[in-house]
Parts: structure tokens; sequence; C-alpha cells
């Protein structure tokens, strides 16, 4: 019984851990989403982020200046999106597209002295006091400063999108922008903004990848878990909570995936014994997305949640008439 | 936050971009515009090229040479373009129809494991039987692959962006577990991959003997052509475009098997050219061509004039899927003979791209595969990352182009205030 | 200038050029302190140009505007408001997803951070209270009827502290029982030292409510008149540019076998809200069904569920004989149904595909357009060419993207593809709304030509008068349900107005 409640105690914790990067990941397109911008790039500021992070951590020594780096990596990654997306008009889903490309390329491209060289990192700090509670102490602070940085942002981000005017107003630009703009809300201004900020949080999701869950760099190690973080947007509905917690649970089930294949599987049969190779453990976590998001439609038409109305629409004033 | 942000911007204020739609696009602008949109992203792509230390005029120079400047360079450029026709085209044909198959990757990695299985299960099958056999299971199992994010889609409503690309992930693990469990080659140890396809499950490379067979297929085209312009053409202008296009398949099929013959280029260049006019037939003389455009353009007026939203998704992912399965199938057996793990350098991410770039045009997409198809073979000139650097080069070209197409389709006005 | 300070408005030599036309053109517009000033023209006079101007949406390319005798410069909608103006859109500008608390602070400087709306909703109350338009603050934008949309969007004005406020067409969402509703709180508003700006084409109401009447044709300004001094007749022939002859020649209706039989029928709105509720019609060949409501009472979803575009959860549709209901667009089309949508560029036209294209829209899969799997080229251009010459659509040709025609034009190239499938019924939803004269005549000519050639019409519209002229019978939809149909000789527009506002036929005939 203790041993099962020590194993629970061990995926949750490595879920949280895992589940992070993916959180900030999820954070940054919802805050994009709904002031209208879809930004599929976050698997290409992701991956520029996690670069930058390690560059920035070896330039200054410190992995908390690597992490504001990545930051700024990401938040200039996505102003190319917003500019193309708000200011041109063009189709968001093709320029999201080609960020991530982009993003893997220059990563890549540039990344390449970087291999494996040994970085600075975000370590455990255990939260004393806290730490101590049985259960819930080793799930939640037992962990590094990525982590906790994520505890304090989820709820003032449910705070500021919900409970604040700049989060009213971030919610009408993305719900009816023309509505918004004779009121004299500055759309364009408050796209421009949060698509910078959601690319922030996209190369802060990268940094606590390279700098905090795997230390190091490696040619495309965020491995579609920027994807995951845009399909998780959709399974929260736009709600910070809820992405938080698919996140965790997708970190919890990337862990279980990993542990699994330590298991003892001479006594089962074949089938299984295949099933548990490492190539299709893999396959879970992307097949759970999909899995989930089917789920996920289906409440989204029972419970008619709306995705944000303006998402993805260019907004002028003159188009009406022209 | 956003205050701040205002008072930011507060030297902007009244300062305005404005953009106009143009109400008829100048035909010089839209080709000035792409070329010169081209020589931006090659600009801009020099920056990370002095970043890595590597002088980029004499970078470019090399990727020029290595890709187009020897008759072996330009077949190996469009050894390299071939897999990105034939998936640029199942990209394009989705995208006409506002689909967003992103998983052209994963459907390109099961189109290579359909055709794979049956080359291995009928391996004494000559080869009249079993390369048809084989396009048929790549198309199949690419087909098979897409459909699965349409389906959801069209029953559930699931997003077909996060599912297909979703399914390229799995695509891949299982594509591994075939080369490191089932069907490794015992010998390949060191480097895990499937045995070699026997001969007859190879496709065969253009040589000098094509002359015959191509001379012989002109004359048959030939004789159509005159049909037709004799007796169906109406305009004298529908006769010009029928002669220039039959002058321009047997100057080109004769002219590549004169340039080709006898290197690496094999029978999925055909494959690709004709897939191309196929979809190019499709899309432009046909009813279900015709649904797919409207259904792109306007889904309300498509859903009014009877058209079947869910049918058609279904149908655009099985064909967009299937010519992914295609570039698989052709990668396979016409270039590598073997399944690696991750044998694709991403042809179908890159896939996406071309299809934009060739603004989902299937000849477009032909001549953008050999612009791309050539930076994959030049960007080997480079040291370092060499695949990467191709990858981002594309990625640059693709935001000026898009940044470009602007300026075809809006007057820009700048402005303060009024 | 007598006394600068006698005017709110004060607009001068505005001009303002789209894409391909100029909307307004050196435009000289004032409006006296504490007046109702009517702002006059057809659909596309640039009413709403000059008044987005004046609420700083739109920059003008040229021309000075003085507001309160201080000449200022408004570069947004803030700055409008900044300076008293405050505009009710036609299409109400508000967020269906957030409360009316919400939509009203949106844009304000306080509350600045922290959203507690207790008391923002106490000052909502309170000013609703004081000009009569009662809403709820904390209901949710969605769950109001459009009247309580159009309080709210006064009530942000208002709140705003507007002086000037500005109405694009407000009547047009009302029954004249709420129109009369709203120039009582209009004329409330003026004794309180407000000024109101209104933009309408109605004739009656301009001249029972205004103080002067500017009029706009073309976006130029034809004239300026005191209401007191002037006739519906006078104001018709500035509006349009001639006498106006609203008579149609109809000839009298020959009704014969029936065509359409709705019976019990109910369908879902797009918010999955009951929409329509038991509703049972009878239209026959020959005769034009006209069907009144205030928008957003049924209209839309009965005619989507006639011709297939939308679910019907119980009851009967059958055209000429067989039940449709639920049945697919296309089986319902086979049956001879023909349909002038609403929004002609959202599920009328494919605006990017060329006018030769759209006309096979409906016949795309019938020879001789079609043969086999191929589509004929030649068959599809001949095509074309006869029904643009037929229906004497103007454009430069039969290639011609179509997103470059214009209103008129886009709505005859739907009629002649809806009439040339010769129709036994056509459903026709707001036909004419936002086209000029002469395409609305055109457009109403062919429509009782399709009614004396044998064909049954429902014709859905918000124009009563347009209704009253062109039908036969008129049926009266409130809330989704048939408040009753009667012959249009003997309609009067008070009756319909009864009806429209909840009373059902049998009463209003009772008084």
């Amino acid at each position: 019984m203790t041993e099962l409640a020590a194993f629970v105690v061990i995926i949750l914790s490595a879920g949280i851990a895992a589940g992070t990067p993916i959180l900030f990941g999820a954070l940054g397109e919802i805050f994009a989403e709904r002031s209208g911008i879809l930004n599929l790039g976050v698997e290409g500021m992701m991956l520029v982020g996690a670069l930058t992070g390690i560059v920035g951590g070896l330039a200054t020594g410190s992995a908390v200046f690597g992490a504001l780096a990545a930051m700024a990596a990401g938040g200039l990654l996505s102003l190319i999106h917003a500019f193309i997306s708000i200011t041109l008009r063009g189709d968001q889903v093709v320029s999201g597209l080609a960020l991530t490309i982009f993003g893997a390329g220059v990563s890549a491209f540039l990344g390449f002295p970087y291999v494996n060289v040994p970085a600075p990192k975000f370590s455990t700090m255990p939260i004393p006091m806290l730490q101590s509670i049985p259960f819930i102490g080793p799930v939640l602070f037992e962990h590094d400063a990525t982590v906790y940085l994520a505890f304090v942002l989820l709820p003032v981000c449910w705070f500021w999108i919900n409970k604040t005017r700049p989060g009213l107003h971030l919610r009408a630009v993305g719900e009816n922008p023309a509505a918004a703009d004779a009121l004299g809300v500055n759309v364009t201004v408050i796209r421009y903004v949060y698509t910078v900020v959601g690319g922030a949080l996209g190369g802060l999701g990268g940094a606590a990848l390279s700098l905090a869950y795997t230390p190091g760099w490696i040619e495309n190690m965020t491995a579609g878990w920027g994807w995951i973080a845009v399909g998780l947007v959709i399974f929260a509905a736009w709600n910070p909570w809820r992405a938080a917690f698919g996140a965790y649970l997708f970190g919890a089930i990337s862990r279980v995936v990993f542990d699994v294949q330590m298991l003892p599987t001479t006594h089962l049969p074949q089938l299984v014994k295949v099933l548990l190779l490492p190539e299709f453990l893999r396959m879970m976590p992307y097949a759970a997305v999909v899995i989930i998001l089917i789920f996920a439609s289906r409440e989204a038409v029972r419970k008619r949640i709306g995705t944000p109305a303006a998402l993805g629409q260019p907004y002028t004033r003159e188009e009406a008439e022209a | 936050m956003e205050s701040s942000a205002g008072r930011l911007l507060a030297g902007l204020r009244g300062f305005s971009v404005r953009l106009e739609p143009r109400l008829e696009v100048r035909r010089w602008l839209r080709y000035a515009v792409p070329l010169a949109s081209l020589a931006v992203a090659l600009m801009l792509g020099m920056v990370p090229m002095m970043m890595q230390g590597i002088n980029p005029i004499t970078g470019y120079r090399d990727m020029v040479l290595l890709a187009f400047g020897s008759a072996y360079g330009i077949s190996e450029t469009i050894m390299k373009a071939i897999p990105l026709m034939l998936a640029g085209l199942g990209v394009a044909l989705a995208f006409r129809m506002l689909v967003w198959n992103i998983g052209a990757e994963g459907q390109l990695y099961m189109g290579a494991f359909a055709s794979c299985l049956v080359a291995y299960t009928l391996p004494d099958a000559p080869a009249w039987a079993l390369l048809p056999a084989m396009v048929v299971a790549g198309f199949a199992g690419g087909a098979l692959w897409g459909a699965i994010p349409g389906a959801l889609k069209a029953f559930l409503g699931v997003n077909e962006i996060i599912t297909s690309l979703m399914l390229n992930y799995i695509a891949i693990q299982w594509v591994n577990y075939l080369v490191i469990g089932p069907w490794q080659d015992p010998s390949s140890l060191g480097f895990p991959s499937t045995p070699r396809l026997s001969p007859s499950a190879t496709l065969p490379m253009i040589t000098q003997a094509w002359y015959l067979p191509t001379v012989v297929f002109l004359v048959i085209a030939a004789v159509v052509a005159v049909y037709w312009i004799v007796r169906r053409a109406h305009s004298s202008r529908e006769k010009l475009e029928i002669g220039i296009s039959f002058l321009c398949l047997a100057a080109l099929s004769l002219g590549s098997i004169w340039f080709l013959g006898g290197r690496r280029v094999h029978l999925g260049l055909v494959l690709s050219l004709g897939a191309a006019a196929v979809l190019w037939l499709l899309l432009s003389r046909t009813r279900w061509g015709y649904e797919i455009r409207v259904i792109g353009e306007n889904a309300r007026a498509a859903r009014y004039a009877g058209m079947s939203l869910k049918r058609n998704i279904i149908l655009v992912m099985l064909v967009s899927g299937g010519l992914a399965g295609l570039a698989g199938m052709s990668e396979i057996a016409g270039n590598l003979h073997l399944i690696k793990r991750m044998f694709s350098p991403g042809y179908g991410y890159t896939a996406i791209i071309v299809a934009w770039l060739a603004k989902l045009n299937p000849w477009g997409v032909i001549l953008v595969s050999l612009l791309l198809g050539g930076l994959y073979r030049g960007s080997d000139a480079i040291p370092g990352a060499p695949k990467a650097l191709g990858m981002m080069l594309q990625a640059v070209i693709f935001f000026v182009l898009i940044g470009g197409d602007v300026l075809v389709r809006y007057r820009v006005r700048w402005g303060r205030g009024a | 200038m007598e006394d600068a300070s006698r005017f709110a408005i004060r607009m001068e030599g505005i001009t303002k050029r789209f894409p391909g036309v100029v909307a307004n053109h050196s435009i000289d517009f004032s409006v006296l302190k504490g007046e109702i000033h009517a702002l006059l023209g057809e659909n596309g006079a640039g009413k709403t140009t000059l008044m987005k101007i004046l609420n700083g949406l739109y920059q003008p390319d040229e021309g000075q505007i003085w507001i309160d005798g201080r000449r200022v410069t408004l570069r947004s909608p803030r700055d409008a408001i900044g300076l008293g103006i405050g505009m009710v859109h036609q299409h109400f500008m508000l967020v269906e997803s957030h409360t009316v608390a919400e939509n009203i602070i949106l844009g304000l400087d306080t509350p600045r951070f922290s959203l507690h709306l207790g008391q923002v909703e106490n000052d909502i109350a309170r000013l609703a209270e004081r000009y009569h338009l009662q809403v709820d603050p904390k209901a949710r934008i969605w769950q109001l009827s459009v009247g309580e949309q159009q309080r709210v969007e006064i009530l942000k004005a208002l709140y705003r502290g507007a002086r000037i406020l500005i109405l694009d067409e407000p009547t047009a969402v009302l029954t004249p029982q709420e129109a009369e509703e709203l120039f009582k709180t209009l004329r409330s508003m003026v004794s309180e030292g407000h000024t109101v700006v209104f933009i309408s084409h109605k004739l009656g109401e301009v001249m029972s409510v205004s103080d002067r009447i500017t009029i706009l044709r073309r976006g130029e300004v034809v004239d300026t008149v005191f209401a007191s001094q002037t006739s519906k007749e006078d104001l018709a022939r500035m509006m349009v540019g001639r006498d106006v002859l609203v008579r149609l020649r109809k000839r009298e209706s020959e009704p014969g076998d029936v065509v359409l039989e709705i019976e019990g029928l109910s369908a879902l709105s797009d918010k999955g809200l009951e929409a329509l509720r038991d509703v049972s019609l009878t239209v026959r060949s020959g005769e034009i069904l006209g069907v009144a409501g205030v928008a957003g009472n049924g209209q839309r979803e009965l005619a989507e569920a006639i011709v297939g575009l939308r679910p019907v959860t119980r009851g009967r549709i059958s055209v000429a004989g067989t039940d449709v209901a639920n049945r697919s667009p296309r089986e319902v089309m086979d049956r001879g149904v023909g349909y002038i949508p609403e929004d002609r560029m959202g599920s009328g036209l494919v605006v990017n595909l060329s006018v030769a294209e759209n006309l096979i829209l409906k016949c795309y899969r019938d020879p001789p357009v079609c043969s086999g799997f191929f589509l004929d080229g030649d068959a599809i251009s001949a095509h074309a060419e006869e029904l643009v010459q037929a229906y004497d659509v103007m454009t430069p040709g039969i290639d011609t993207r179509t997103r470059l025609l214009s209103g008129g034009n886009l709505q005859k190239l739907i009629l002649a593809r809806e009439i040339s499938s010769q129709p036994s019924l056509m459903v026709a939803v707001h036909p004419t709304r936002g086209l000029d004269v002469g395409a609305t005549e055109a457009v109403r000519g062919l429509l009782l030509e399709q009614r004396d050639s044998g064909a049954g019409i429902v014709l859905i519209s918000e124009d009563l008068e347009e209704l009253l002229s062109m039908s036969d019978r008129i049926a009266v939809l409130y809330e989704g349900r048939v408040m009753g149909v009667v012959p249009s000789e003997e309609a009067r527009v008070e009756a319909l107005g009864l009806m429209m506002a909840g009373t059902a036929a049998e009463e209003v005939h009772g008084e």
C-alpha cells in the first residue's frame, strides 16, 4: 500500500514537473487566442526559447537570465506572427505553421554547437515547512523554480483575464473587436501585446524544458510538446485552470510511460509485451491528445462552449464598407 | 500592462498604416513581388549564417553550385523534389478546401510502410505486378492515415490541425518500431534498417531506353491533340493552348530523358507530373473540383447548393493523404530502397510551404518543389547542421512571401491621422 | 455664422473615399443644440459613413469638424466619447457573451483595474430608471431581446456622459409600438438638454419625431429642412432625386394549387433555443405570402427550415405534396424550391469565383453543364451569357470575379440563378435590403413576374411597406409563433404592429 502511495507521489510530482513547460506554452496561447489571434507557432517559439535559454544561461552564468532571454526570444518571434496576422491580415494558420518551421530550423541551425553542452540550470528547491506535509509536500513542493513560477502564474492569469479591466478588454477584443473598437479600446495594440506575451510565455516554456526539466539542448527537443499545448487550449476551453489540469495530466502520462518501461515484462503475454515497447509507449501522449480532443469537442458541442468568436479573423474598421 | 504599452505606443498614435484592397491586381506585381520577396528572404537568411561564422556570399554560391551547378547536381535536386511534389500536391488539395492537413509527414511514413508491406509479403512477384500494387498500397496507406483526422473533423468536429499533426509522431514511432523490430535487417546492426527491396520492387530509373516508348506515347498524344484542335476546340486561343501544351510535353519528356537518362532520377518524377496533371484537371474541369473550390471559398453557399461537407472533407483527406503516401512510397521504392528511422528530412512539413508558395496551384507545386528541393540539396554545401539551414531558409522565404502577398492584394497607405 | 455656440455639431466640406466609391462628397452638416435632427437618405447615400466620421471610427479625407463651437480632430471613438458624442450602431456593438455591466464599462478608465461591478451595476440601474430604459445589469447580452439590447446601447452612451447621441436606423429592429417608446425616450432626453441625431430612410418617423431633417443623396447633401415646413412627398423627391411611384403595377392574384404546406413546425435557433413554435402556413401557386415580424423572431429559421438548411424538431413541411422536413438542401431544391438568402455575399454567392461559376451553383451536376464527371466549359459560358443578358446583370464579363459587382447586380445574379431553375416555390429573405431604388424596383418586378407565372412565393421582410405592396396575404411572426395571417388589402400598419409585438390577430381585430 505504501509502495503504491510512493508510486503515486512519484507520478504526480513528475507529472507536475513535466507538465510545466507545456503549461507555460498553453497559458501563452490562451492569452493570444483570447485576444483573437491563433498562434500555431508555439512549438517553434518553445524550441527557440529552449535554445536561447541555454545560450543566455551560458553567457550570463545564470539560469534566471537564460529564462529571461528565452522569453525575449519567444516574444520577438511572435512579433513576426503578430505583424503578419494583425497588420498584414495574413492567414493566421499558415503564418503560425511557418513560425513553427522557422523556429525548428533556426534553433537546429544555430544550436548545432550547443548540443549537449552543459549549461546552468534550475535545480530543485524544496520549500521548507511545506515540503514536509505528507503526500502533498513531495508532490507540490519539491520542485525547481519554474514549477513554482507556474503555480504563481496560474491564479494571476485567471484573475487577470476574468476579474480585471485589462482582462475585460482582452476578452472583448477576442469576442467582438468591432464593439471594443467602437468604445475606444485599441484592438491592434491589445492583440499585439497579448500575442507577444503569449510568445514570451512560449519561450519560457522552452526554457523550462532546457534549463529545468531535461537540462541541455538537443535538436528538436520539444518533440511536439508545443503542439500539445495548442491542443490543450482547446481542451481547456480557454480556461487557465483546465489548462493546468491538462498539462499536468500529460506530464503524468509521459512519466508513466517512462516508468512502465522499467517494469519486468517476462511473465506478460506477447501482445502486451509489444505494446510496452518504448516505440509504442512514446505514441501514448500523442494518442492521448487525439482522444482527449475528441471528448473535448463533444463536450463543446453539448455545452456550447465557444471559441473566442473572433479567433483567427483579422480586424479592420473599414472593411465593412469597402 | 496594457496602459504602459499604450503609452509606449503613444508616439505612434495617429500614425497609421492602412491597407486598401486593390480592385484589380496588376499583372506585373504578381511576378515582381514574389521575385523581390525571394531576394529579400535570401538576404535575411544571411544573418543566421553570419552568426554561425559562415560567409553568406560564398555560402549561397556553394549552395547554388551544388544544387544547380551540374547535371548531376540537378538530378539530385530533382530527387529531393519528387517527394515534395507529391506531398505538396496533397497538401495543396486539402488547403484548397480549407482543410488544414498538416499530417503529410505521417501520411508519407504510412505510405512507405504500406508499400513495403506489399513488397515484403510478395517477394517473388514480377515488377509489372508488384510496382502497381505498391503504388496502390502506398496511396492507400497515406489515405487511411489521412482519413482519421478527416473523419474526426467531419463527424465530431475535432480540430484537424492538431490531430493530423499528432498522428505524425505516432506514424514515425510505428515505423521506428518496424525498423528496429520485426522488419529489421539482421545485418544492419549499427544503423538499423529494413532489408533492401528486391529489384522488382524498386522504381525503374529514367534511362536512354525510355526514348522509344516515349516517342510512341508522344505520337499518340499528337494524334489526340490534332483531333482536339480540329474537332473540339472552339476558339483560336484554345487551339493555341492545346498546341503549346503538346509541344511543352514533347520537349519536356524528350529533354528530360536526354538530360537525366542514366542518372538516379526514377519513375517517381513521372508519377509526380502525372499527379499534378490529374489534380489540375480535377480542380478546374470536374464536378468534384468545382465542389472543392466552392466549399473552400464559402462553405455556407456550398451547403445550400447541396454539397456535402462531411463527404468532401473525408474524400479530400483520403486523396491528400494518399498523395503524401505516394511520396513515401516513391522515396523508398525509388531512392532509398529500404526504410531507415526518420528517413524523411521533414518532406511532409516542407510540403506545407511548397503548397502555400505555389498558391495551391498544381503546376506551381512542381516549380516550387524544384526550388525547395534545390534548397535541400544545396544546404548540404554548408557545414554544421545543413538540414536545419534548409528548413530555416524555407521558412524565411515563406514569411517574406506572405508579407509580399499583401502588397499584391492591397495598396498600402502610410499617413498621420487622417 | 450668427452664433457658433448654438451648434452642437458643425461639419464642413467632409469628403470620404473608399476604394472605388466616394461615400461622402464635400458634405456640410450642422445640428443645433437640443434638437432631434434626422439624417435621411436611401441605402448607400452615405449617412452611416458621415456618422462614423463623427464618431471617430473613420477619418475623413477632407473637411473640418466643430463640436460645441470648438474645432476638433476625431481620431478614434475614444476622442468622440471625450467630446460627449455617443453612437448606437445599426448592428449593435455588444459582446454577446459578456454581461450588460461589462459591456457598458468596456473601454472606460474606472474602475481602473480590479472589477468589482456592484457599484457600477447600481449606477446603471439608476441611469436606466431615469431614462426609462429598464434592463438587468447582470444579464448576459445573448439572453436579451433586441429591444433590450438597444437600450443597453443607449445606456452605454449615456453612462459615458454623452450629450450628443447618434442612432443609426434605430427603428429597423423595433415594432411600431417599441419605436414609439424609443421616440418618447429620445424626446425626454432632448428635454434634459441632450442632442439627438438619428439616421433613417423612413419618411413617416422622420416627419413625426425630428425638428430638422438633412437629406443625403449619393454622398451629397440635398438640403436641410424643418420638419414643420416640409411634406413626405417633398422629402421623398429629395431623397430619391425624382418623383417616386410607390404603386407597383400589380395584377390581381390567381391562387392555384397548394405548393407549400407547413404544419406544426418547430425548430431551434443556433443557440439551441426554440426559434419556431408550432408554425402552420400555406402558400398557393400564383400568390405571395408575406412574413412580417421584428428581426430575430424566427424569420431566418423559417426560411432555412423550408430550404433544408436547418433541422426541424417537429412538424411537416410539404412541398407540392411531399414532406421535405429534415431533407437535405439538395433534395428540397430538386423539388423546385428557389431561395434568395438574407446575406448575398454570405450564403448566396461565392464572391471569389467568377460570375459564370456562380451561375452554375445549382445546376453544376446536371446536363448540359456537367457530363459525367467533367464540367463542360462551353455550356457554362453559354448558360452565363444567356442569364446575364436576360436579367440585365451589369458585369464586365462572365469571367469577372463576383466580388467586383455592385449589390444590386449581386442580387440580380442570385435571382437569375434561382429563377432559371423554374422553381414552383420561391423563398425570398429581405430581397431588397440595401439596394438602391432602381435595383429594388427590378427585384420586386422579377418576383411579381414569378408570381404571375404561377410560382408561390414566401417573402420575408422587415419593411412593412414592401410587404403591404407586394404580398397577397401577410403572416406575422412573433417569438417563433404565427400571430395571424391577414389578406394584405385588409391589413393596417397599426394592427400588424400590434401583432408583431405579440398580440394575436383575433384580439387585434376584436378591439
